[in-house]
């Protein structure tokens, strides 16, 4: 198994999400409220013929019905861009952006926690991804796990009650696995404009990137399973 | 789902950003289901192309992605609608048939022939519908982009056809890089990966700006002891620019042989007989052999002299400065000396800066033209003036598009984009009755008479873009401007606020229906790009021209047949197509692809070594560019006499607003009517996840950043305000309601408002406004809805900036600098 991993540039990033939003624009058919509300059904009914249908409704006093639309959107960000700001004011301030999709850890907290086996780590890249066959609980335990929060639940599970079959699936970045196939690379790292995210072999990112840091601003490497393992996250960093 | 199971189609971004990025449509069942762009290459070997700069690879940006969203959005406008209430209420909008929309504006355009056999013109502002191919109607000048910049270039180096400032890639052949209020990261995302490379080979980056941006935190270095950003307060550059212009010439870092050389106006007394290349653009007469000698007191070296004179001492100068600015003294100084003595130094700001779209900016855009002439970095390889032209020099030629079969156009009557609703009201846009009427009968052989006034009683926003409702200043006036109105048509995608305000919307189709056709010239490296529209127009949509040509046949007028069969006008203009033979020296291997090629790839460039990019300024020879001295103007001869300057400033210097910093340093702030203080400055930038007023119903971009007014916590502390507490931002113009965003990367005295958002009248809250809806220059108090959209023409000013001129392109935008305060409670 080659494992594959992620190199992040601190320094060239410019927090412009772009990386969020090629991941949504690849991904988006697998959200997980896609059979709720699938991306191409309110073309074939009436349900926004005109204005009156959405706009203005009763509680907006007027705004944009964002509520209404956004149930076609990919809510999960299955990468996810945090920006740290330092200084008291400009000019002396700066903010640091940190990119993290999935780390595709050694030791997954989240496979380790997982009661149904759902998310597991497959054989040929040591990609950490869902497996179909098995049941999401919803239960959150995954997401409680991780400390870079990178399972995804498109709406907050804790405002479902118990047993509820509505309630949110657990749905995470798979490091394009589908592209990694065609040989193509992962629809962040082609997507990003500064050329700041990369993803390879782990061993080959370190070779390529020879001052590579294995922390960065924001980013705590050392951290463990339930059971005491070090989780060991797949990604090598530029830092600022 | 499979890569393989989609047909992928490339296209070029069409977007208001001009930068044309790569897009790949990954289609299946006639959908566009994914999107990828131009870093989709197989991974192997991909490390050059991935990383080259030229050829580039144009990757979209987080607004490329978002088509998906944008597209196939539930709020697009699927049929026609007809208003059924009143203006501006989305509830009344019915949808009606192609025919009946067809046949109502048909009936309009007949009863505007009263009119216009009256008027002798139709009294119809048209974007973009048929009415400037009936006869004359009306028209806007002004450029909400780069009025102001443009309007200097014109008074200074002269017409803007010729003139071009250095490309983006010389900033390669640089030895200091300034950045004067540009974000390229929300606005030309690519640009700042140039620049990373820039800055990655040691070439030093200083930004100077009213506020943090990513940019800042990504390219930033300075250079020797100047720091890498520099915080002016807004609307105060040019002050700056001003005390940088005075260390140098004090110091004698200035180029005295350029300026000799090339310049007017910067010495006393200079006179001049002009060998200009240029015609008056009034009268047609070429200025060649006019004599021109600059009035006493308006001399650049005079207005220094003022400057040191009213300041007491050259230390008195840059206290002024660093006072107005907030700029410490040594930072000045230092920057001046490192711009001045570093050859070459380029100045990186193009026209989407806030600082250029002020009530100053024309005056702004001047002195860096001077900052840049008196240097003689203006027209070297490095250098420039600011300005930063899309391409590279080079171009692929080939037989324009008509987009109409015959159809001819009458030239419009044009009036103020700014000041539209004081036209609409009163007939006068802020030039004298004089005025518009010596214009009106120069240009369009109309005579309006003694008492000259236009008469605007219809808009029809069609084929164009721009969303002027919301894009210009002061939303409380036009909705009373409007209402004088007596049609409003809009063609449109989704429901966007001019579109609200329309009494029929016809739903258009977007760039990726049912087209295919040439494109060229984007932000970067010359190139030829193909837009191509693969899937079938959604629901009722039909492509503007096409509605244009229904409208016009219901009115029995022809030549507004469509080619439609796209695909063999571009093979033609493929057959045809040769590149500049120039650049075949360059690079003697280039080919043309074959036209299967052009069509699949989407995309061909011309890349250029740094070494040969062309550098426009550096082939005027001295004397002979296209302005009336024929030289770089410091003070313009052909301005005075024109006499619209609004400001009424006819050289290069720094101009205060009115209202703004220096209000805020002398008193705390201005005295609204309403006996309420507005402390705070308010700015106004491009947010990256907008463009303009596109995207702002597409919930994908607003996830990523809700819309929100920022400010620092030294305000929000004395306000009693948390970082998401819904707040109100107003002053005499109106009132926004909107969520606060507490942040250190806002200076102290600003608020960082970003513009694009969709103007939307709260249903319950209102507030008392104050200004003059009658044109009798008194304010009176209008009590209007609280704009619970937060669009920031809310509280916009409508001024003219710049050159109140339809002969150029001089007529700037007034969008931030100006004062408001901010407050939990709901203000009266």
């Amino acid at each position: 198994m080659m494992q594959w991993g992620f190199y992040f540039d601190q320094t060239r990033c410019i927090n412009c999400m772009t990386c969020v939003l090629a991941c949504k624009a690849w991904n988006h058919e697998r959200r997980g409220d896609s059979s709720i509300h699938p991306f191409f059904t309110w073309e074939k009914d009436d349900r926004y013929n005109e204005p009156s249908d959405y706009e203005n409704l009763p509680g907006s006093d007027g705004g944009i019905n964002y509520s209404e639309f956004n149930k076609y959107c990919m809510k999960e960000n299955w990468r996810r861009v945090e920006s740290f700001e330092y200084g008291v004011k400009p000019p002396e301030v700066y903010t640091i952006n940190l990119s993290i999709s999935c780390n595709h850890c050694d030791n997954p907290a989240c496979v380790e926690i997982c009661p149904t086996k759902y998310i597991y780590k497959e054989e040929k890249y040591g990609i950490v991804t869902i497996d179909e066959s098995k049941i999401c609980l919803s239960c959150g335990a995954c997401k409680k796990a991780c400390p870079w929060d990178s399972p995804q639940f498109y709406d907050d599970i804790g405002l479902y009650k118990k047993n509820d079959p509505n309630t949110p699936k657990m749905t995470k970045c798979d490091l394009c696995i589908d592209r990694l196939e065609e040989g193509l690379k992962p629809a962040c790292v082609t997507a990003c404009i500064v050329r700041a995210l990369d993803a390879g072999p782990i061993d080959e990112l370190k070779s390529r990137y020879p001052k590579y840091s294995e922390e960065a601003l924001g980013f705590k490497r050392e951290s463990f399973t339930k059971s005491g393992l070090r989780i060991g996250p797949n990604i090598i960093f530029k830092k600022r | 789902m499979k890569y393989k199971e989609c047909n992928v189609v490339c296209t070029m971004h069409k977007m208001h950003c001009s930068s044309a990025c790569l897009l790949k449509l990954h289609i299946r069942d006639g959908k566009i289901v994914k999107i990828t762009s131009a870093g989709d290459i197989p991974r192997e070997n991909s490390w050059k192309s991935d990383n080259s700069i030229a050829p580039i690879q144009r990757r979209a940006c987080a607004r490329g992605y978002a088509e998906l969203n944008h597209l196939y959005s539930p709020d697009r406008v699927k049929y026609p609608l007809k208003q059924t209430i009143e203006r501006g209420n989305p509830r009344g909008f019915k949808r009606i048939t192609w025919d009946e929309a067809i046949e109502t504006i048909a009936q309009w355009y007949r009863s505007m022939e009263v009119r216009k056999d009256e008027l002798g013109y139709y009294p119809i502002l048209d974007k973009g519908g048929i009415t400037p191919y009936l006869g004359t109607c009306i028209s806007t000048f002004g450029n909400p982009s780069g009025g102001n910049v443009n309007g200097a270039i014109h008074v200074a180096l002269g017409d803007k056809g010729k003139v071009k400032g250095n490309s983006p890639m010389d900033i390669f052949n640089s030895k200091y890089i300034i950045v004067w209020s540009n974000d390229p990261t929300a606005t030309l995302p690519y640009l700042s990966y140039i620049l990373i490379k820039a800055k990655e080979n040691g070439i030093p980056i200083t930004f100077v700006d009213a506020r943090y941006t990513e940019s800042i935190g990504a390219l930033a270095t300075g250079k020797n002891g100047v720091p890498g950003f520099i915080l002016v307060r807004p609307g105060t550059d040019g002050a700056l620019m001003a005390a940088m212009a005075y260390i140098i010439y004090k110091r004698n870092l200035h180029d005295e042989e350029f300026i000799k050389e090339y310049c007017f106006g910067f010495y006393p007394n200079d006179t001049v007989t002009s060998h200009s290349t240029g015609f008056d653009p009034v009268t047609d007469e070429p200025y060649k052999g006019k004599t021109y000698k600059i009035p006493k007191g308006e001399s650049f070296i005079e207005y220094l002299e003022t400057l040191e004179k009213e300041n007491g001492s050259y230390e008195g100068v840059l206290k002024w400065a660093s006072c107005i600015t907030g700029v410490p003294i040594e930072v000045i100084e230092k920057f001046a000396i490192e711009y001045a003595t570093v050859k070459p130094s380029f100045i990186f700001s193009k026209y989407n800066g806030g600082a250029q779209r002020t009530h100053n900016g024309l005056y702004y855009s001047w002195m860096m033209i001077a900052l840049s002439a008196m240097t003689g970095n203006i027209n070297k390889r490095g250098g420039g003036f600011g300005e930063l032209r899309g391409d590279d020099g080079y171009e692929v030629k080939f037989p324009q598009f008509e987009k109409y079969k015959s159809a001819k156009k009458y030239k419009p009557i044009l009036v103020s984009q700014f000041a539209l609703n004081d036209a609409i009201i009163s007939g006068l846009d802020g030039r004298t009755s004089a005025q518009l009427r010596e214009d009106v009968l120069n240009m369009n052989n109309i005579d309006l008479g003694e008492n000259a006034r236009l008469y605007i009683e219809a808009y029809i926003r069609g084929d164009t873009s721009g969303n002027i409702f919301n894009q210009t200043q002061n939303i409380n006036k036009r909705r009373i401007a409007w209402s004088k109105l007596k049609h409003i048509v809009s063609y449109e995608r989704n429901l966007s606020p001019t579109a609200m305000w329309s009494d029929i919307v016809l739903p258009s189709q977007s760039i990726f229906e049912n087209r295919c056709n040439f494109e060229k010239h984007s932000s970067a490296v010359s190139d030829v790009f193909v837009l191509n529209g693969p899937v079938d127009a959604m629901f009722e949509a039909k492509p503007d021209a096409e509605i244009n040509r229904l409208i016009a046949k219901k009115l029995n007028i022809d030549g507004f047949e469509i080619n439609t069969d796209y695909i063999s006008f571009m093979k033609y203009q493929w057959s045809k197509a040769e590149i500049n033979p120039e650049y075949k020296e360059i690079n003697s291997d280039i080919k043309l692809p074959d036209f299967d090629e052009i069509i699949r790839e989407a995309n061909f460039q011309l890349p250029v070594p740094k070494e040969k990019l062309p550098i426009v300024l550096g082939d005027f020879k001295p004397g002979e560019f296209t302005t009336e001295t024929g030289r770089i103007n410091f003070y313009s001869p052909f301005l005075a006499q024109r006499g619209r300057a609004v400001l009424k400033i006819n050289k290069a210097q720094y101009v205060p607003l009115a209202n703004g910093a220096e209000k805020v340093i002398l008193d705390g702030g201005v005295t609204g009517r309403k006996g309420i203080k507005y402390r705070l400055q308010f700015i106004t930038p491009h947010p990256f996840n907008k463009a303009n007023a596109t995207y702002d119903n597409v919930p994908t971009l607003r996830n990523l950043k809700p819309h929100s007014v920022e400010m620092h916590p030294e305000d929000a502390k004395i306000r009693n305000i948390d970082n998401g507490d819904m707040v109100y931002v107003y002053n005499d113009y109106g009132c926004v309601k909107l969520p606060a965003r507490i942040t250190a990367t806002v200076s102290p005295g600003v608020v960082v408002i970003p513009q694009g958002s969709w103007y939307r009248p709260s249903l319950s809250e209102t507030y008392e406004a104050y200004f003059d809806s009658d044109c009798d220059g008194i304010a009176e108090k209008h009590i209007v809805p609280v704009d619970v959209g937060g669009c920031v023409n809310t509280l916009t000013e409508d001024l003219n900036s710049g050159i109140l001129d339809p002969y150029i392109d001089g007529l700037g935008l007034n969008a931030g600098g100006a004062l408001c305060e901010v407050s939990k409670e709901k203000p009266i």
